[in-house]
């Protein structure tokens, strides 16, 4: 990983078009702000684990249809 | 026809070429990129996304407008373009479903949404950009919460 060092109100720019910018320092946290092409997705980074975590969840479990088709069949009586 | 191993009848016959590509991939899931979509025996509207490569990679979804009428559908605008949806081009939208031991818990991804483009056969896991939208949120409600928030709806009067 490459690390660089930043002041408040100083910017890095990726690949000539993404500028991210040090908006403000505090103690326990920073704002960024960031111009990239309207291509560019950007999200939080728990965004991504958190669909991530679920999709395994998800994907592991061996439900019990059965059992569900009888809780469908119970909610719509 | 072809014949393909699922997670959940063993295997099967299909019509061949009906897997879906897997454009933006299923996260966490980056190396399965072909899915079939299969209707769950005896469960209308809940369908199968099984893993073409993987027997035992396979989700569970649904539409969630079933269980939520006024859900909406809004991701970013690349992830609608490399689905390449032409004039047309029939588009269906999903959530996938986590069945927990007690199926009444049962809860719909609606932060991961999947859309497909059903005429090219191309899928993306999109990301929701509705700000409330999360991972867990249930399907069914139980009495007591119902009668809680009727309750609370009478005492807003």
């Amino acid at each position: 990983m490459l690390v660089l060092s930043r002041k408040e109100n100083e910017s890095i720019i990726i690949n000539d078009d993404i500028i991210i910018k040090i908006v403000s320092l505090k103690p326990d946290q920073v704002k960024l702000g960031i111009v990239a092409p309207k291509e560019v997705k950007i999200y939080r980074m728990e965004i991504y684990d958190e669909i991530q975590k679920e999709n395994q969840a998800a994907a592991m479990t061996a439900p019990k249809l059965d059992a569900l088709k009888d809780v469908i069949k119970q909610k719509k009586e | 026809m072809e014949r393909i191993a699922t997670k959940a009848y063993g295997e099967i016959e299909v019509p061949e070429n009906s897997a879906i590509q897997f454009v933006g991939p299923i996260l966490g899931f980056e190396e399965f990129q072909y899915y079939y979509l299969l209707e769950v025996r005896d469960l209308p509207g809940f369908y199968w996304l099984q893993s073409k490569q993987d027997a035992n990679v396979a989700f569970i979804v649904i539409d969630p407008r079933t269980f939520m009428k006024d859900y909406e559908l809004v991701i970013d605008k690349i992830d609608m373009d490399i689905l390449e949806i032409g004039a047309g081009d029939e588009v269906l939208d999903y959530v996938i479903v986590n069945i927990p031991e007690d199926p009444a818990k049962m809860t719909m991804n609606i932060l991961g949404p999947i859309v497909i483009n059903a005429a090219k056969r191309l899928g993306i896991q999109g990301i929701s950009n509705k700000n409330d939208y999360d991972t867990k949120r249930p399907i069914f409600h139980s009495d007591g919460e119902e009668a809680k928030a009727e309750k609370e709806a009478a005492a807003g009067q």
